[in-house]
């Protein structure tokens, strides 16, 4: 005969009744194995399972039956205490549900990172190929998850084990139109039929096998058939590309999740490149050409080890070019991809698992500080309760009556806190979702799983910060207790109180160190000397229409009293990213150096006020300027490791030779060092590299020049919207993480401050109250007001300055570290962030602490002394 | 004498025809063929828990068997104030079912 355990049985044999316990069971076992005997035994499994829970609620019914009469007493109790202690309960219910809800916040944060890409079927089935270009580190890393266009095929012919191949190319600011509709639109790729076959995206209208099989086809997201179609049908509509291509409409797509690495409102059919590029195929077809992601989902039946075993190939193998012998091919999986990602050329920012793992500690560090309030609260008014403890166990209440009575005291109030949370949770979540910038859901009553975690925790938090107090209250000894008339029980062990008020304030001020710390680097960012003018300048991005006559404009607007100068350039000062290898006078055959690279026009350098070290400026009068004329940064120049560069022969693409040495600036943000850096003329022949416009603009009527440099663009470009921005604007979002982290820290630390805050008044109270008579004694011998206060605020100031002490070389280390894997350019941790968080944490305590001191320093001491 | 509820009622009921035999599983077995959904043992135990209090039934513990996973049976046995119990309801049912109007013609009681 099988015998069936699991919890479920277990469950079952710890609520019954002792009497019938084996009774009951016995019968489960019978039926169980009668079950088993006619229909297997899945069905008796299943059979078993169901019928515990069915016959739970009955059989707690039954056990309880016997003795409602004490739980009944139990929940008077508590109810009773609540509102009898107000101020005590409305401490702990607030410390709890703060705490509760921000556990529960960034859960759903985390449940949301972790759900990344599940919304596909085969989600463990696909990977990206990606690269690491040995020598080609860019932007902090040498993996690139790019790939050239003939790799699909070639990786399908070589792998048996790949079931779907598709490629992806992202087509950066396409102009889309539809009849007199023109937007500006980044979310247009290009794909393979495959992707439906790898990824799960449903179609409301069209049939995925064939809808991306024909050149010039394109899909579009239901949003998108909303902004241009209406109420239209979208199918067999046609949509413009840059006023040039004209791609058929062959259905409708659900709106992506967001919940995946990249996002999209419109899919080409990858065919249509080739109409893009006619005659420029080997664009599509070249294995020097990375622009492609591909992404494969392999068979579900194969030796998995293997396969990955044969990752890294080098890319040399399928393309046979002896350059391609350091790029080494890997297979990333789908779901790494959002957490474990950092490769060049994602499609989107990726997000980075440190993220969730800080943000994990934060929960459980702000729960376990509002659990250790309830703790200490407790124990701290266990004086009040002690006559009850020793009443109860003289009509007959065992320890483990008492222990119960106060756990589910905690319990009780641990519930009424989940009530509060989740009430603030349904508040906060469009905030708290803007700030993390996630779409985040709460949904608690369509969602089982969740409600019952948040029962689970509650009682987990009731049990966490009940257990201790209920031990030490039922552990009283009833004679001793009851008959101490002063109902002064047996003193709480003071020391674990302290060190529970320690733990909560190192946690507070480490937290406190690091939020001044991170702000004084933000700060230091802010006011560092990047090398180049930042202020009053406009970034104008260059669409096609205008790039073909783009010196007619400059020259149009400069016209503009209030336009100061203007410069073309292929990127924005503030991030150069394009560059490669470079080759020059007698340069050594193991030299390596990457060089940045952009072009610029000769009012650059004057424009952002970079300085001329060496040499000269590009000039106007001198022809071979363009093309053949260098200018490098002093880091380029130390790092080849020329005493003299001027004249120097260089060669990056384009034969030249260096005409002068610019000064250092920051054309990345601080968390690198600066880089070597080549500037060289936008030929006006050819401006195909083009990318921005700088416009320096003077301080008063600032609206005026936008309106007026908007009014040209619309001359010069109609159909393209104008897109700008202020240059220290961008510069400022580029330390979006870096700010982001910075008001998280702040937040959690205001909250953080907050629990320990209400935990420290709660026991101020309580130390104030049960000392009520000592400070009557003491007033009336003579103590003044300022004796009092100092009595009392002295212990919490002594425990205060033990916590900044054990804190200040913890907020050291982590914000060192912080400081030293993320930034070049950092601040010193000085004195003044020591100094800054004591003298905070100092300011707290004293805050909260005085103004019961102050009440019971007051008081008359008549009124404390006569009650006796 | 307390009214019995339904529950009360059956579980008495199968208590009395099972006579010998009356323990959790040929009671629940016989509950569910006559009336076939919402029982589970759990249901059962607590509402002969109920009926012991009351006395209207006495109960003794079998020896343990193997195909129980050595555990015994609770045989439950009707008392007399068990059987007068269910008489007075089914009097009271009965009384209560008397001249009762048709449904829809109007007749006054």
């Amino acid at each position: 005969m099988r015998k069936s355990t699991n919890i479920a049985s277990w469950i079952l044999s710890k609520i019954s009744r002792k009497v019938y316990r084996d009774n009951i069971t016995g019968d489960f076992e019978e039926l169980y194995n009668e079950i088993y005997r006619e229909s297997g035994m899945v069905s008796a499994y299943i059979w078993y399972v169901r019928h515990i829970l069915r016959s739970l609620p009955d059989i707690i019914n039954s056990s309880t039956r016997r003795s409602t009469g004490m739980f009944k007493n139990y929940i008077m109790i508590t109810l009773r205490n609540i509102k009898k202690n107000r101020v005590f309960s409305f401490i702990n219910i607030a410390g709890l549900s703060v705490g509760m809800t921000c556990f529960i916040l960034i859960m759903l944060y985390i449940k949301f990172e972790l759900s990344y890409e599940n919304f596909n079927e085969n989600v463990d089935d696909i990977y990206r190929v990606v690269q690491k270009q040995g020598g080609n580190v860019w932007l902090g890393t040498d993996m690139w998850n790019n790939s050239p266009g003939p790799l699909k095929t070639a990786l399908e012919e070589d792998f048996p084990e790949i079931l779907h191949s598709a490629r992806i190319r992202k087509y950066y600011r396409g102009l889309i139109s539809y009849k007199d509709m023109y937007n500006i639109e980044n979310r247009f790729i290009f794909v393979d039929p495959e992707l439906f076959e790898i990824f799960t995206y449903p179609l409301i209208t069209g049939d995925p096998v064939t809808a991306l099989n024909e050149p010039m086809c394109v899909l579009l997201t239901q949003e998108m058939a909303e902004k241009y179609f209406g109420d239209e049908n979208p199918v067999g509509k046609i949509l413009g590309l840059n006023g040039k291509y004209e791609f058929r409409v062959t259905g409708v797509l659900k709106n992506t999740p967001a919940n995946s690495h990249f996002n999209f409102d419109f899919l080409a059919s990858f065919q249509s490149l080739y109409t893009i590029f006619n005659g420029n195929e080997k664009n599509i077809e070249t294995w020097g050409n990375n622009q492609y992601k591909t992404y494969i989902r392999i068979r579900k039946d194969i030796n998995l080890e293997a396969f990955k075993n044969r990752f890294p190939i080098p890319l040399s193998k399928y393309s046979g070019r002896e350059s391609d012998d350091r790029n080494l091919l890997y297979i990333q999986p789908l779901k790494d991809i959002h957490l474990y990602g950092h490769m060049n050329a994602e499609l989107e920012e990726n997000s980075d698992v440190r993220y969730v793992y800080f943000y994990t500690i934060v929960a459980f560090l702000i729960m376990i500080i509002a659990c250790l309030n309830y703790m200490n609260l407790s124990t701290a008014r266990s004086a009040k309760r002690s006559r009850e403890v020793g009443i109860r166990k003289a009509v007959g209440a065992g320890r483990k009556n008492i222990i119960r009575q106060f756990l589910g005291e905690s319990i009780v109030l641990s519930f009424f806190a989940l009530g509060v949370a989740v009430l603030l949770v349904e508040l906060l979540l469009p905030v708290f979702s803007t700030f993390v910038e996630r779409e985040l859901t709460f949904g608690l009553f369509n969602n089982k799983t969740l409600l019952l975690s948040l029962l689970i925790i509650a009682v987990l938090v009731g049990i966490l910060s009940g257990i201790y107090p209920a031990l030490f209250l039922s552990s009283f000894k009833p004679g001793i207790v009851i008959k101490n008339i002063s109902g002064i029980g047996p003193r709480a062990n003071v020391s674990l109180r302290n060190s529970l008020v320690v733990f909560q304030f190192i946690i507070s001020i480490v937290l406190i160190f690091c939020t001044i710390a991170i702000y004084e680097q933000l700060n230091f960012i802010h006011r560092k000397d990047l090398g180049y003018n930042k202020d009053l300048i406009v970034i104008v991005d260059v669409d096609r229409k205008l790039r073909e006559n783009y010196e007619a404009f400059k020259n149009e607007l400069i016209k503009y009293s209030r336009i100061i100068d203007i410069s073309v350039s292929q990127q924005t000062v503030s991030f150069i990213s394009d560059g490669g290898d470079a080759i020059w006078e007698n340069k050594p055959e193991d030299r390596h150096v990457s060089f940045y690279k952009t072009y610029v026009d000769h009012s650059f350098l004057d424009l952002y006020g970079l300085e001329i070290l060496e040499g000269r400026n590009f000039s106007l009068d001198i022809t071979t300027d363009i093309k053949n004329a260098y200018i490098l940064n002093k880091t380029a120049v130390e790092a080849i490791g020329w005493e003299v560069p001027i004249g120097k022969s260089f060669t990056m693409w384009e034969e030249g030779y260096v005409i002068g040495v610019v000064d250092d600036f920051h054309f990345h943000a601080l968390r690198s060092k600066i880089k070597p850096l080549v500037l060289t003329l936008i030929n006006p022949d050819d401006p195909w590299n083009i990318g921005c416009f700088s416009i320096k603009i003077s301080p008063d009527d600032i609206s005026g020049t936008l309106k007026h440099i908007e009014k040209k663009y619309r001359e010069f470009s109609p159909e393209y919207p104008l897109n700008y921005s202020f240059l220290d604007e961008k510069v400022e979002r580029m330390y979006k993480s870096e700010q982001r982290l910075g008001k998280s820290f702040m937040s959690f630390t205001v909250i953080a401050v907050f629990v320990a805050c209400l935990g420290l008044f709660g026991l101020a109270l309580s130390t104030a109250e049960c000392r009520t008579r000592e400070i009557g004694i003491r007033k009336v011998l003579g103590a003044s007001i300022k004796n009092v206060i100092s009595l009392l605020g002295r212990e919490f100031l002594k425990w205060i300055t033990v916590s900044v002490f054990i804190a200040w070389p913890i907020g050291f280390y982590a914000i060192n570290k912080w400081l030293q894997q993320n930034f070049a350019y950092r601040i010193e941790i000085g004195l003044k962030i020591f100094v800054l968080s004591m003298g905070f944490a100092i300011l707290i305590t004293v805050f909260t602490v005085v103004y019961q001191s102050l009440k019971a320093a007051l008081s008359n001491p008549v009124d404390s002394l006569r009650y006796e | 004498m307390k009214i019995l509820s339904r529950k009360d009622e059956l579980v008495l009921l199968a208590v009395w025809r099972l006579q010998d035999n009356a323990y959790g599983v040929p009671i629940l077995k016989h509950i569910v063929k006559n009336i076939d959904t919402g029982w589970s043992l759990g249901t059962i135990y607590d509402t002969l828990d109920r009926l012991l209090d009351w006395g209207y039934v006495t109960s003794y513990q079998s020896d343990p068997t193997p195909e129980r996973g050595g555990k015994s049976k609770r045989y439950f046995m009707i008392t007399e104030e068990g059987i007068e119990a269910l008489k007075q309801l089914k009097k009271v049912q009965e009384s209560m079912w008397q001249k009762l109007p048709v449904r829809g013609d109007g007749l006054k009681i």
